[in-house]
């Protein structure tokens, strides 16, 4: 296949790949995010695919069978806990504008530049050797693609005629474009985003192209490819974890390291952190990035089988993808296989260069430049967003070019894995530091440097140091005899542990030591103000949510020299809208201050944290911002008082709900006594009323008796002494009714409660009014049951009950034809007592108010009401003392009937 | 509900952490097939597409709530 088809194929893909990522970024611009969306989210996860999984995983597969998984079931095991850890990456991320793994973490141990310069070295001296694998696999693609079945080519003279050189100059320019198209204030790409989405599915589609091939019309399927690996003792065996030597640790560390690497690699931090649009879309990438992952190895055993049973040992196995369809002279799939490994090469390099430029000129370049020069002079090197930007270009190529040396020089000698492996170990020295950061609060800054340099010196020790010995770079000698001859420090045999290999090794002591040292020197230290700030709000970003970040910075600087170093770092525009948002959310204006306050300072700060990072930033604003310094206690009395606060508002809030139900026990009673009061009022108001009209007119005909006494006759004398005796009665039995109500309300005189019967009462009482009903010209009729009818009640108060309905019937029965009948019976549990006359009736809007006080009936045969209008209300009251109940039921002209019901005594 | 959620994804992740691991791996690590596919391979592809499963089904549910 000629070349010029191959790098023709390559630059239209590379076509391809700028239009998209042009179009999308210009609907960002317009405000229209086209890539926020989970799948477009979950698609650009697979970044961590690279030409790693793509080629080396068959290579791999040739050797360690089917251990090369546990790269992979690594990221997906982790998915189901991507709910609580990557979330809250997100928002930690979001809440402090960072954007980097090295300012996440520097930032949680109270941004401290020493660690942020450290992850930084470790990020990008450990990800060279991954970056070179992307470079040295395209090249092997063209050289597979340009001379497959030709013995290969003699080594080029000279660089510049090296494939592999000139694709590092194209994926420098690609990522310099795309990565670094401007400075914002998120490092937000989406572009690049979709770019990379795109590859995703490229490279899906081109490798299940290949393994479908070789599966199906290389072989017949799954089970004939199987049965002929089987029945191939060299294939055989790479069937089983045995077979290949993979032991349950070697097993577990590789897991362990993948799973780290899945939130650790920087371009995986960037793209699941800092370009996420929402954290939204994490729930279904948790289950769609691991289907991809599946997906993309579903075939890699079946091509790595049939690669070593179509070419034995006669071709690299990290070639198979491409050769095996070469091989059956399917050229154009061979081809579609390499765009798939040149995008998944492409895609990570452009992600990974494009994050570790970011720290790289953030963490490095700039505190470096601020210190050298004295920042804030007119000659200052760092002028303005564009100088950022370029610093950002430089160390795009200039960490390409790293790694077309590494390539050159150390890489050509391992395969794709093995290398890859390397960056992964070193990745994993950020665990501690960063999963200790997130959960555990007394991690201090100390403690993370001692693991993170710990940890590197080992990974370097046994891993990078000795493989750049084997390629001749350093001398070979500490890696046979350990250095300086002590048989203990051999690289791959560390303290005499031989056993393993030297990933596993490497990984175990590193991690170890890493893990110890963070933990020991860090309850062994003091955390500084700003640290323990920055943890609290690490630990428990759910607090700080909405929530300004806790004020603890008492800052003050010039506002001129403020926007003077905003301008510088951010451009004009922007530095005016950030001065802008402020006044708008703090309502004040800046036109007239001279002094900024503490929170524009950290307003600021968080702002260009965005563009420089945070520790760059905090270094910056040193140079203009007058620090008050708060002492430890200081910041504790703060929290405490925060606790405090919160406890005393908690007790408050349980306090006022307390004073509220009481509150409203007390309206309720104040409203009963009002009513009560003003029952009494009226109470008192009728029976003056009544008084008066009795004495009125005994006053005045005892009156008109002395005056008159000799004008008089006799018989008009004793008409009006008559008249007298009567008013001074009613004035006596009204004063009787009232010492009665008082008596029986207050429950004064309690209720003499003896053996009674019914029966023989009423007849009693009957015999004994019987009388005034003969002067009424009244017939009294008794009836009812002769058996006795036992009570429990008061004897008096019954006859009054009963004294007071005769009456009242008597009373208002038929004026010539008058009959009352009283009936005495049983009715189930109860005896009944009804007393009816055939007078003119109650009205029904009376009848049920005829209980009341003070209701008096007007009799129309009479003219004005007759008794007190008390009669009635202590009937009832006395009835219902004895747990009965009175109901009357009348029709207007028919008469009315008062119905009585008592408990029989047995029922009591 | 989200602590809910996250207590059955925390189990999900510790009983996979077991089906991926040693000593249950240990169990089909051996020669042999079933539906013409080598033990190891089977099982390891299985268990992934479970986790998927559960994931999905854990996350999409809450998603309707």
């Amino acid at each position: 296949m000629g070349l010029s088809l191959i790098v023709g194929c390559s630059l239209a893909y590379i076509s391809l790949l700028f239009v998209i990522a042009w179009w999308v970024d210009k609907h960002a611009d317009q405000g229209k995010s086209l890539v926020s969306s989970p799948y477009v989210y979950a698609l650009s996860l697979a970044v961590y695919c690279t030409a790693w999984t793509f080629f080396g995983s068959v290579g791999r597969a040739t050797t360690g069978g089917l251990s090369f998984l546990g790269v992979y079931l690594g990221p997906s095991l982790l998915a189901p806990l991507w709910y609580m850890l990557l979330r809250k990456m997100i928002l930690i991320s979001k809440n402090q504008r960072i954007t980097s793994i090295a300012d996440f973490i520097s930032a949680r141990y109270g941004k401290n530049a020493t660690i942020a310069v450290l992850v930084t070295l470790i990020a990008v001296l450990g990800i060279v050797p991954y970056i070179s694998i992307q470079l040295k696999a395209v090249a092997f693609g063209i050289n597979t693609l340009t001379h497959f079945g030709e013995s290969p080519p003699p080594p080029p003279v000279h660089f510049w005629l090296d494939a592999g050189f000139w694709i590092t100059i194209a994926m420098a320019l690609f990522t310099a474009v795309f990565g670094t198209r401007k400075l914002d204030p998120n490092e937000r790409h989406e572009g690049l985003v979709a770019a990379i989405a795109f590859e995703s599915i490229v490279k899906l589609l081109a490798f299940l192209a290949v393994g479908i091939f070789v599966t199906f019309v290389i072989y017949g399927g799954f089970g004939d490819l199987f049965s002929k690996a089987i029945a191939n003792p060299d294939t055989a065996r790479l069937l089983s974890f045995e077979g290949t030597g993979t032991t349950p640790f070697t097993w577990n560390i590789l897991c362990l390291l993948s799973l780290f690497a899945i939130i650790l690699l920087p371009r995986q931090f960037h793209i699941s952190v800092v370009e996420n649009t929402s954290p939204r879309h994490v729930p279904k990438a948790m289950w769609v990035f691991p289907l991809y992952l599946l997906l993309i190895n579903v075939f890699v055993l079946p091509i790595a089988l049939a690669g070593k049973m179509t070419f034995g040992a006669a071709i690299d196995p990290d070639t198979f993808v491409i050769s095996l369809p070469l091989s059956q002279g399917a050229g154009w799939l061979a081809l579609a296989a390499f765009i798939g490994g040149f995008s998944a090469a492409t895609s990570m390099v452009v992600v990974e260069a494009t994050a570790l430029s970011i720290m790289f000129s953030n963490h490095i370049v700039v505190p470096m430049l601020i210190k050298t020069r004295r920042f804030g002079g007119e000659t200052s090197l760092v002028d303005g967003a564009s100088r950022l930007l370029d610093i950002r270009r430089v160390s795009i190529l200039l960490m390409l070019f790293l790694a077309y040396l590494y390539q050159k020089t150390v890489g050509n000698t391992y395969d794709l894995v093995s290398v890859g492996l390397i960056s992964f170990t070193a990745v994993a020295q950020l665990a501690p530091a960063f999963i200790g950061g997130m959960y555990w609060k007394r991690a201090t800054n100390q403690g993370a440097v001692a693991g993170l340099i710990v940890g590197f010196v080992l990974w370097a020790y046994c891993l990078p140091l000795p493989s750049m010995a084997k390629a001749g770079l350093l001398p070979g000698s500490f890696v046979e005899n350990g250095l300086f001859g002590l048989s203990f420090l051999k690289p791959y045999a560390l303290f005499g542990l031989s056993d393993l290999d030297p990933i596993t090794h490497a990984a175990f002591w590193s991690l170890l030591f890493n893990t110890w040292l963070y933990a020991i020197v860090s309850i062994n230290t003091k955390p500084s103000t700003l640290n323990l700030t920055q943890a609290d709000l690490f630990v428990n970003i759910h607090k700080y949510i909405g929530g300004q970040e806790a004020d603890v910075l008492k800052r003050e600087a010039k506002v001129d020299e403020l926007r003077r170093l905003l301008n510088r770092f951010l451009g004009e525009a922007r530095t005016i809208g950030i001065f802008n948002e402020y006044q708008a959310m703090s309502g004040t204006s800046l036109s007239g201050q001279q002094v900024a306050q503490a929170d524009l300072v950290n307003f600021a700060e968080t702002h260009l944290a965005g563009a420089i990072g945070a520790a760059s930033a905090r270094l910056v604003m040193d140079s203009v911002a007058k620090e008050e310094n708060i002492t430890m206690d200081e910041v504790m009395r703060i929290l405490e008082q925060t606790r405090e606060a919160v406890e005393h508002g908690r007790l408050m809030e349980a306090k006022n709900t307390e004073l509220k139900t009481l509150t409203l026990q007390l309206t309720a009673a104040n409203e009963q006594l009002k009513n009560l009061d003003r029952l009494k009022a009226d109470f008192i108001t009728t029976v003056t009323h009544e008084l008066r009209t009795p004495v009125t007119s005994i006053k005045s005909l005892s009156k008109i008796i002395l005056d008159y006494s000799d004008e008089l006759d006799a018989v008009r004398k004793q008409e009006y002494l008559q008249i007298l005796v009567t008013e001074s009665d009613r004035i006596s039995r009204l004063i009787n009714q009232v010492l009665d109500i008082e008596k029986i309300e207050t429950n004064e005189a309690p209720l003499q409660i003896e053996h009674l019967d019914l029966s023989e009462l009423v007849w009693h009482t009957a015999t004994g009014i019987s009388q005034l009903a003969a002067e009424r010209g009244a017939q009294l009729h008794l009836s009812g049951t002769e058996s006795p009818l036992p009570v429990m009640a008061d004897r008096d108060r019954l006859v009054q009950v009963i004294v007071n309905l005769l009456s009242n019937a008597i009373k208002f029965c038929d004026t010539e034809n008058g009959r009352v009948e009283v009936q005495v019976g049983r009715r189930g549990r109860m005896v009944v007592l009804t007393v009816r006359d055939n007078g003119a009736g109650i009205p029904p809007a009376m009848q049920r108010m005829i209980f009341d006080k003070f209701t008096q009936l007007h009799s129309p045969a009479k003219g004005k009401p007759q008794g007190t209008g008390l009669g009635l209300y202590i009937t009832k009251t006395i009835v219902e003392k004895h747990g009965g109940s009175i109901r009357v039921e009348s029709e207007p002209g028919k008469g009315a009937a008062f119905e009585v019901l008592l408990p029989l005594e047995s029922a009591v | 509900m989200a602590d809910e959620r996250n207590s059955k994804l925390l189990i999900t992740f510790a009983v996979f952490l077991f089906l991926f691991n040693f000593p249950i791996i240990g169990m089909v690590d051996r020669q042999g097939t079933w539906l013409g596919m080598p033990l190891l391979f089977i099982y390891l592809f299985f268990v992934w597409l479970l986790l998927i499963a559960v994931v999905a089904v854990i996350v999409s549910r809450k998603n309707k709530n």
